[in-house]
């Protein structure tokens, strides 16, 4: 693998030209990408007043938008609320993902076709929302966090990618293992997620992600306000500060609006973006590293 | 562990919590300050209701626009709706109607004479909520309407010896004058006779067909402000197919000829108007009394000796005027049907009547005396020292405002500049910006959405978008195909519906 990489073959005219186009083709994707995103970086700088470009020089830079969402009473619990969705989403989304993909991973598994279909069939079929919310609340779980922590638990598509990935780890380790007289248990908490740090770290993070930006299911299942995560109460604030017609105090913004409209948008998505890189070199790693000699 | 038994009892609280208590009544209602946090659980209005009505009042907010037509719509499904709660959207509430979960309100108006008198006894308010003789809501009057006008910079004027217009000429003129003679001083072009943008937002107002609230008073000009013409018979028409309508639209594309407006008007959102007349960049502009008094902080320290007010709309070739037309209906409130099923219908009417006047009026639309506002002359004054706690307090209080003048006195009182000059908002909003005739159109809100109301709203805006920015010259040829494009979003069977509903209603002979 390390040798390919770093042999150097004397390269023709042609690689270079190749090279040169790959470069180019993913040079123009990235600056696609990467515009709307500076964009909305630098609306929310945008002071009062001023038109906001693509281009403003730092010195112009206010953010006076970022102080005025920060300073709303409501944010910070707002924080916090979205902080223990995300956390304990993933928790309770893990395990119940990692418990059911691997004995369906294993072929041993009696009936494994019949459940595989049946989890299957959820994925194609989806009741909608009326049943849901009847489920919610005759379980008593209106206004409160299990509603969001158990519903959608379990993503069927992370389900299958997991199990994909536990069918392709070599059964040679499990029996050597089992020869050492390991329980199920001990198998799958001391070979299988060792080696399967990358899928786990992948598949969390799809879970955090959706669980930071549920939008609609709080809405739906909380009607206390104390418990509504970061995106409700940052839209909540906009249409108010934007809203003026029905206002009487001079309450109304000192910012730039939309300042404050993509101010709350990188407010929202920060946090995630932060968690990226920290796991970016799980998401590339080779799978397997050795393990067994065969 | 702890959260484990948390839900055990939390099970068992919501099973039992409801058990017919026909004195515990719950309220959903839109935040009135969505900026503002929700009343806590230790809120004294909790305490007050109880102790006064003996009523335990339980109080959740709704998330404004279709997130909360959504949640309604699932409560509803899992006839879960609470006792009272308020309905912005006016298709749903017929839905719900029809669905069974609303109940009719007779038995609770009769409970609550000082409320229905004051709010419910108008028929024609009444009517728009009448479903086979039954009433199936409380429709509240409109509590803040007409509550925009044409605002100018009188320091402009003054600086440029003008008198503020009267006629549509007039305006043309002294919005030429403003965006040509330099009014600001600063050496540099950069200022426009008038602002307004598309907008149709209905904030006690009613947009009608076209280019929405802002150029409504053009249109008034020539008399065919608003989307019906209200004449009886075979007269009753949409005001688009008056002649009139051209007249007006071409007025507008000579001040869009004529360079008058921001050259970005037709993009931009109501939020970019206000940022630029607080920055000084407009000598007229299209504001209501609550946009302008929110602004003007931010406009007074970005133009020190600056000094606006309102006029009264222009006045058109024929020697009529209006700033727009509005409906005299507001909140819409409905009692889901459970809740009158378990009785509880006394209580609901005593928490209104409460909510309606004196001390009740005064927690739920003003907050704690003394911190929140003070009595000034009889006058509720807000206090600003703390406007997100005042927020936060007054969650509840478009049940109780009424739009009276007290109250508006106390909303809309003097603001001072910088300087130490004070302008009277309040009575300047009601001397002028109300004097300006407003055409009363409640019926409109009578007349059912056509099943592809969208596309006409967008066909007609869209054209006369492409008129006044003259993609399409304004001639004959164009406007009779424009015309005759109704046809194509059908627009004769939305005219035939709204005239037969306008005369069942009672609203035209």
């Amino acid at each position: 693998m390390e040798d390919t990489l770093t042999s150097r073959k004397p390269r023709t005219r042609d690689d270079l030209l190749f090279d040169g186009l790959i470069n180019g083709i993913l040079l123009f994707v990235l600056i696609v990408t990467l515009i709307p995103l500076v964009y909305v970086v630098m609306v929310s700088v945008t002071p009062m007043g001023e038109k906001s470009s693509l281009f403003l020089p730092p010195t112009q830079w206010s953010f006076s938008a970022y102080i005025e969402l920060l300073k709303q009473p409501a944010m910070l619990r707002a924080g916090l609320n979205s902080v223990i969705i995300t956390v304990g989403g993933v928790l309770v989304s893990m395990i119940v993902t990692v418990l059911t993909a691997y004995p369906l991973s294993r072929r041993d598994l009696p009936g494994r076709k019949i459940i595989s279909g049946l989890i299957l069939f959820t994925f194609l079929f989806n009741a909608g929302l009326i049943p849901l919310y009847l489920v919610i609340r005759d379980l008593g779980l209106i206004n409160s966090y299990w509603a969001l922590l158990l519903n959608g638990a379990v993503s069927v598509y992370n389900l299958f990618v997991m199990k994909n990935f536990f069918e392709n780890l070599p059964d040679s380790l499990e029996e050597a293992a089992r020869i050492d007289g390991a329980s199920e248990l001990q198998i799958l908490w001391h070979i299988v997620m060792p080696l399967s740090k990358p899928i786990l770290l992948t598949i969390g993070l799809f879970y955090a992600v959706t669980s930071w930006n549920n939008f609609f299911d709080p809405i739906l299942f909380f009607s206390d306000r104390e418990m509504m995560p970061l995106p409700v109460i940052l839209r909540d604030i906009l249409t108010g500060l934007n809203s003026a017609d029905y206002a009487e105090s001079t309450s109304n913004t000192t910012s730039h609006p939309e300042a404050l409209k993509m101010a709350a948008v990188v407010l929202t998505t920060l946090p995630m973006l932060l968690i990226y890189p920290w796991i970016q070199k799980y998401f590339t790693r080779g799978t397997l590293t050795g393990g067994v000699k065969e | 562990m702890k959260r484990t038994l948390g839900l055990i009892s939390l099970a068992l609280v919501a099973s039992s919590a409801f058990a017919q208590n026909r004195n515990a009544i719950e309220v959903m209602l839109v935040a009135a300050n969505p900026e503002a946090p929700a009343p806590t659980a230790s809120w004294d209005t909790y305490k007050m209701v109880k102790d006064r009505l003996g009523i335990d009042l339980s109080f959740s907010m709704l998330p404004p626009g279709v997130d909360g037509d959504n949640k309604l719509g699932s409560l509803a499904a899992a006839n879960d709706l609470p006792d009272l709660f308020e309905i912005r959207n006016r298709s749903l509430f017929f839905k719900l109607q029809e669905q069974g979960q609303l109940a009719p309100v007779e038995s609770i108006l009769s409970l609550m004479p000082k409320r229905t008198r004051a709010r419910y006894s108008d028929k024609k308010r009444s009517v728009l909520v009448t479903v086979n003789g039954k009433v199936m809501g409380l429709q509240d009057p409109v509590n803040l309407s007409r509550q925009y006008g044409i605002l100018i910079r009188q320091d402009w004027l003054d600086k440029l010896g003008l008198k503020a217009p009267t006629t549509l000429d007039e305006f043309l003129e002294v919005a030429k004058a403003f965006t040509e003679r330099d009014p600001d001083g600063n050496g540099k072009k950069d200022t426009y006779g008038f602002g307004g943008v598309i907008d149709f937002d209905t904030a006690g107002i009613l947009p009608g067909l076209g280019l929405g609230n802002h150029f409504q008073w053009v249109y008034g000009a020539y008399g065919v402000a608003g989307t019906w013409n209200y004449k009886a018979g075979n007269k009753f028409a949409a005001n688009v197919k008056d002649p009139n309508y051209r007249k007006a639209t071409e007025f507008i594309r000579k001040m869009v000829e004529a360079k008058v407006m921001d050259p970005d008007w037709a993009t931009m959102k109501r939020s970019d108007l206000r940022t630029r007349w607080q920055q000084g960049k407009y000598g007229m502009f299209f504001e209501s009394v609550g946009g302008l008094l929110a602004g003007y902080r931010n406009f007074d320290a970005n133009n020190p000796k600056a000094e606006v007010r309102y006029i009264l709309a222009p006045k058109g070739p024929g020697g009529k005027n209006a700033t727009g037309t509005f409906a005299s209906a507001g909140w819409l409130f409905a009692v889901s049907r459970k809740a009158l099923d378990q009785g509880k219908g006394p209580a609901i009417a005593k928490f209104l009547e409460w909510a309606n006047s004196g001390e009740g009026y005064n927690q739920l639309a003003w907050g704690k005396k003394g911190v929140h506002y003070n009595l000034v002359k009889g006058v509720p004054t807000v206090t600003t020292n703390n406007p997100s706690e005042r927020g936060q307090y007054t969650q509840m209080r478009w049940l109780a405002m009424n739009g009276n003048t007290t109250e508006l006195k106390g909303r809309y009182g003097p603001i001072t500049s910088a300087d130490g000059r004070t302008y009277n908002l309040y009575s300047d909003f009601l001397t002028v910006a109300r004097k300006s005739p407003w055409i009363d159109r409640t019926g409109d809100l009578a007349v059912p959405s056509a099943p592809n109301q969208a596309d006409i709203e967008r066909y007609v805006s869209e054209s006369m978008v492409q008129f006044v920015l003259g993609q399409r010259p304004l001639n004959d040829a164009n406007w009779t195909s424009f015309l005759n494009g109704l046809r194509g979003v059908g627009f004769d069977q939305y005219e035939q519906n709204a005239r037969s509903v306008l005369q069942k209603t009672g609203f035209i002979k």
